[in-house]
């Protein structure tokens, strides 16, 4: 099968493509097997298959993976959902077919490098000395010289120059015809190995790195992911795995401060796996700084590892980008969360008919049952952030770009139907135009955006008047009595007043003060709207606006003396502007739309460091690969392949020879051909050029 | 490397490559080398063993591209001179940089920045004037614009970095963070590669086309850093990007991305000429087309570089997401894009090295080809990371 005993038979010297044709055409093509080998080898189904895994990869960048499940079925609606769900879409990656796509681009460059390697290397090493001086004239570049010397010299000559351009070159003397083989660049024959073999030690240790035991183990009935939301202790047996059962990973663990864990959570599709480590892991403290934009600076892990076998403890402080390395595990800072920080809270009512002090601790993701005037609500501690970064609206005057607007949490209160809200409620009040409020966002669905409630900061700076006042609002009996008595101030005149209309102006101002309370000067405009024929709506309006500014000025007075504020002095500014802002914001009160609101008094922060933590044995065989893969390119493309051959001969006529070169450029033909034309205008001024060939 | 004939017989009589380097050349690589040192003495405290190799690595990279490809080495002093210059008025005070005349109209990093662009587009204007018209003066001005606007390019990438430390030294980091930054540093690495074959093939015609992709990168830029984005203002670094990774993986990235968007456009020239040829209608601008089979051979060797650079970037940025996030491979948009870029243009090698296509369908993928690298290079920021998923409460 050697190209070098059949050279006469074939015109154009074999280079790679001619001799591997060749080859294969000599080899019999019989059995399925060889037949499915060579489809796989071709470079059609190479070239589709790139195209058909980047077409597929795509997929999985436009499609979020691995969310929970209720999410997609929310944004696709059950048909898609289960249409997805089947095609293994939201874990395209790791999905059966993806997987299997992957499988034969390897087995093609398997193939490619089963029939095309052995070709390549021996190109590399092997110098062919068997040439014709008949292939060597039909060669892209060729010419003939006389000379003088004897094809000894001759040949000593030529393969000097030849070394000086960098090829390295043999020597056969047959019987006075002296055979010079040269090459340079042939390493350009390796780079095709080195690439190609490079996909196949990156693609196979991947793998190896990868979750296929997993699903494997799954299919076989071992393994389950675990979709319900349990404490790691509670997970059972066939969602748990051993600390040597599992020789690749990536899991996470959040550790809060002070805390110890021996054990990682393996993401697997809509669920997890519990995957214990040989060691446990201890964080001593967290730190992190931040910008002043309130973006994180660099956070930072004092941890501590005990070796579960051992007994042997390493400490180390990590950071981004400066994971911990230990034995055949990488921890790496990842991320930091809240650790579960505890929260001194307190609710104030906005339904009830006082004020109840109730105030209570709970910890940041827990949860718990409130009564309220509407029956038992759901409170859920989402979230809290000590530092809140905003733009400052007044940068230009203060130079400083952003303000902290201080802690904050995030929770959500869920109705016996399940309904929920999420607020989002700051602990200090904000400045706003001089005057201080308490914000709380509320809204429907996170995809909304927070709409606030300004509540705004008695004397005391606390929100205690404000939820006086509605609880005073909320309370028929007190209303019936300040009404009565507000009417029959208003009515005061010198003249006497009939009790009846007194009672009849008291029964209004309690029950615009009661739509007032319910939903704001809207529910009165359309009580309006509702029961008064529209030519009198106007006069009505106005009329109504202002006993219901008389009643409510009574409500706020009754609550400033309860307060301990002497009314029989006048009220200072802050006391009336507190008014206007009370009376804007019991408006809204109708679309918040609580049963309380609540208020964050103080804290106990706690932080919790993210890790992932990592065991990928694989990694220095993918890194080989990686360097196989550059070398092998820049072989490829950067180092040219050229041969020369050079046939010298004794001269029939004379104790001269003949001299016949001819050479080819693997792939560089424009350069080799420069570079030809440079040897022989050499060759011209050392020799006599012939005109013709012999 | 394009190589004289004197040159190529120097190679067989042993004219070796060292010798036919000049004083010059001597000169030049040692200077390199002694400022690199000056740096490392100033500011090796603050480095660690990998920023030292980068740096070692750095200046025996210039010194070897000077040497290779000679145009650079004057370029690199003139880059140097305006940079220090810059450097030296700005002092430790950055305000200086709105009141000082030269930095605030010339040198400053958002001034060098305005003069490249402003000369990118210029220099579009002249060589389309030039191939349209024929004007060798048009060409070579576009030529002169082009190499001024990437010294102005550069000087304000190297005057930001200075700024960014003048905010603050925790805030002070290479200019490759955002996309305003990358896209300067795109325009800058697309026109050194245009320029390396505007000199190697010694023709201005393919000028116009590849300036056409700088200009919109510069347009992109120009809205993006100061319009409504304003990412023109320096930021500071998230952790995660705090890292000696982003000095090579970045620029090693753009590198692939200049040479294909290069080869796009070099495309494009090759499918119109066609056309005109094909239908019979030649015309002197036509002709003043490169010839169709040297768009095809720098198509091919921009194609064969950007490659190259393009899987050492990926592999420089698997190592750098196994060090910051546990993982050499999540599978993550930005990787998985990366990807299916290295799969388009290998497929295209393949079909060009072994099926030995060549001319228009080559041409074509490799537009194609453009379109999947501006989506990984710009689209997965843009659009998908911006995906959530809808949540309910």
């Amino acid at each position: 099968m050697s190209n070098e005993t059949k050279p006469d038979s074939n015109p154009e010297q074999p280079l790679e493509g001619q001799t591997v044709a060749r080859q294969r055409s000599n080899r019999k093509q019989h059995g399925l097997a060889k037949v499915l080998l060579s489809f796989l080898g071709s470079m059609e189904v190479a070239i589709t298959l790139f195209v058909i895994v980047g077409i597929a990869s795509i997929i999985g960048t436009i499609l979020q993976q691995n969310q929970a499940y209720n999410s997609y079925l929310v944004k696709f609606g059950p048909f898609w959902f289960e249409v997805f769900r089947s095609l293994e879409l939201f874990d395209i990656y790791s999905s059966w077919w993806f997987v299997i796509l992957l499988g034969f681009l390897l087995v093609s460059t398997s193939v490619c490098i089963y029939h095309y390697a052995p070709v390549m290397l021996r190109e590399w090493r092997r110098f062919r000395l068997n040439v014709s001086a008949k292939s060597l004239r039909l060669m892209h570049s060729s010419g003939a010289w006389s000379s003088q010397a004897s094809p000894e010299e001759t040949a000593k000559l030529i393969q000097h120059k030849l070394a000086n351009g960098g090829y390295q070159s043999r020597l056969k003397d047959e019987q006075g015809c002296i055979t010079i083989a040269a090459k340079k660049g042939a390493a350009n024959r390796l780079g095709y190995v080195f690439t190609h073999g490079a996909i196949i030690v990156i693609c196979l240790s991947a793998l190896y790195d990868g979750n296929f035991n997993l699903k494997l183990r799954e299919l076989a009935g071992q393994l389950k992911p675990e979709t319900r939301d349990l404490l790691a202790s509670e997970v059972p047996d066939i969602s748990r795995l051993k600390a040597d059962e599992n020789h690749a990973f990536r899991g996470n663990a959040n550790i809060p401060e002070g805390s110890t864990s021996g054990l990682v959570f393996l993401q697997m599709r809509n669920g997890f796996l519990v995957q214990e480590l040989p060691f446990t892991l201890t964080l001593n403290d967290f730190r992190i700084e931040h910008y002043e934009s309130g973006q994180p600076k660099s956070f930072e892990s004092d941890i501590v590892i005990q070796d579960k076998e051992t007994g042997e403890i390493i400490s180390k402080t990590i950071e981004v980008n400066h994971p911990l390395v230990y034995k055949d595990f990488s921890i790496y800072q990842a991320s930091f969360d809240d650790g579960g920080s505890v929260l001194d809270l307190k609710t104030w009512s906005l339904d009830g008919l006082s004020q109840q002090a109730m105030p209570f601790k709970q910890i940041v993701g827990d949860s718990r049952v409130i009564p309220t005037a509407k029956g038992d609500v759901k409170l859920e501690l989402d979230e809290f952030k000590v530092f809140n970064i905003q733009p400052n609206p007044k940068a230009e005057e203060t130079g400083r770009k952003f303000k902290n607007m201080g802690p904050s949490i995030t929770f959500r209160i869920r109705d016996s139907a399940g309904q929920a809200k999420e607020f989002m409620n700051y602990m200090s009040p904000a400045e706003q135009e001089g005057r201080y409020f308490f914000l709380s966002g509320v809204r429907s669905s996170t995809s909304e955006p927070f709409r606030y409630l300004f509540i705004p900061a008695d004397d005391q700076m606390s929100s205690k008047r404000f939820f006086d006042f509605r609880a005073m609002l909320n309370n028929d009996q007190e209303m019936q009595r300040i009404a009565e008595k507000t009417a029959a101030i208003s009515l005061q005149s010198d003249q006497e007043v009939d009790p009846a209309m007194i009672t009849r102006m008291a029964v209004v101002m309690e029950r615009l003060a009661q739509l007032y309370n319910q939903g704001g000067f809207d529910r009165i405009l359309a009580d309006i709207n509702d029961r008064v024929p529209e030519d009198k709506r106007q006069m009505v309006t106005e009329s109504y606006f202002k006993v219901l500014q008389t009643i409510l000025g009574t409500v706020y007075l009754e609550v400033l003396q309860q307060e301990g504020v002497n009314i029989a002095d006048s009220i200072t500014p802050a006391q009336e502007q507190f008014y206007d802002d009370l009376v804007n914001t019991m408006g809204a009160l109708g679309n918040y739309d609580a049963p309380f609101y609540l208020q964050l008094k103080s804290f106990e922060h706690k932080q919790s460091s993210g890790f992932q933590i990592t065991k990928a044995p694989g990694k220095d065989l993918v890194y080989l690969g990686c360097i196989m893969l550059c070398v092998g390119i820049v072989l490829m493309f950067y180092v040219a392949h050229k041969r020369i051959w050079v046939i010298i001969e004794s001269s029939a006529s004379n104790d001269g020879s003949q001299i016949l070169v001819a050479g080819s450029g693997d792939r560089h033909q424009k350069e080799f051909v420069r570079e030809f034309q440079a040897l022989s205008q050499i060759l011209d001024k050392q020799f006599s050029k012939n005109s013709g060939t012999n | 490397m394009s190589t004289t004939s004197q040159e190529m017989e120097n190679i067989f009589e042993k004219q070796s490559f060292w010798r036919s380097l000049s004083v010059f050349d001597w000169g030049w690589g040692i200077a390199v080398l002694l400022c690199s040192g000056y740096a490392w003495q100033q500011y090796s405290a603050q480095m660690d063993g990998y920023e030292a190799g980068i740096l070692a690595g750095t200046a025996l990279a210039i010194v070897a591209w000077g040497w290779l490809w000679k145009p650079v080495r004057v370029y690199s002093i003139v880059v140097t001179l305006f940079s220090l210059f810059a450097i030296s008025l700005y002092g430790n005070d950055l305000a200086l940089g709105e009141t000082n005349f030269f930095l605030k109209f010339l040198l400053s990093s958002k001034s060098a920045i305005m003069w490249m662009s402003a000369l990118y587009v210029l220099a579009t204007v002249a060589y389309f004037i030039g191939l349209f018209f024929g004007s060798q003066f048009s060409n070579k001005t576009a030529s002169a614009m082009t190499w001024s606007a990437t010294v102005m390019g550069l000087v304000g990438m190297l005057v930001r970095w200075r700024e960014s430390y003048l905010i603050h030294v925790d805030v002070g980091h290479i200019p490759v963070s955002n996309l305003y930054e990358v896209f300067i540093l795109f325009s800058v690495i697309t026109a050194l590669l245009y320029l390396y074959y505007e000199g190697k093939s010694k023709t201005y015609n393919m000028g116009g086309f590849v300036l056409l992709v700088i200009s919109s990168a510069v347009a992109f830029l120009l809205w993006y850093g100061f319009g409504a984005r304003g990412a023109n203002e320096i930021q500071p670094l998230v952790p995660a990007l705090q890292s000696y990774w982003m000095k090579i993986h970045v620029p090693a990235n753009f590198v692939g991305y200049g040479a294909f968007a290069l080869s796009a456009m070099l495309g494009v020239a090759y499918l119109i000429k066609d056309a005109f040829l094909k239908n019979g209608r030649g015309g002197a601008i036509i002709n003043r087309f490169p010839e169709l089979d040297i768009l095809d051979d720098v198509m091919y060797k921009s194609i064969a570089l950007g490659f190259a650079f393009f899987t050492l970037a990926t592999i420089l940025g698997a190592m750098w997401a196994a060090e910051a996030w546990g993982g050499y491979w999540s599978w993550d948009p930005k990787e998985t894009w990366a990807l299916i870029v290295w799969l388009n243009y290998a497929a295209w090698l393949h079909l060009r090295l072994t099926k030995g296509w060549r001319g228009r369908p080559l041409a074509w993928w490799a537009i194609i080809g453009l379109f999947v690298t501006l989506f990984a290079f710009l689209g997965v920021n843009m659009f998908l990371s911006g995906l959530h998923s809808y949540g309910e409460l």
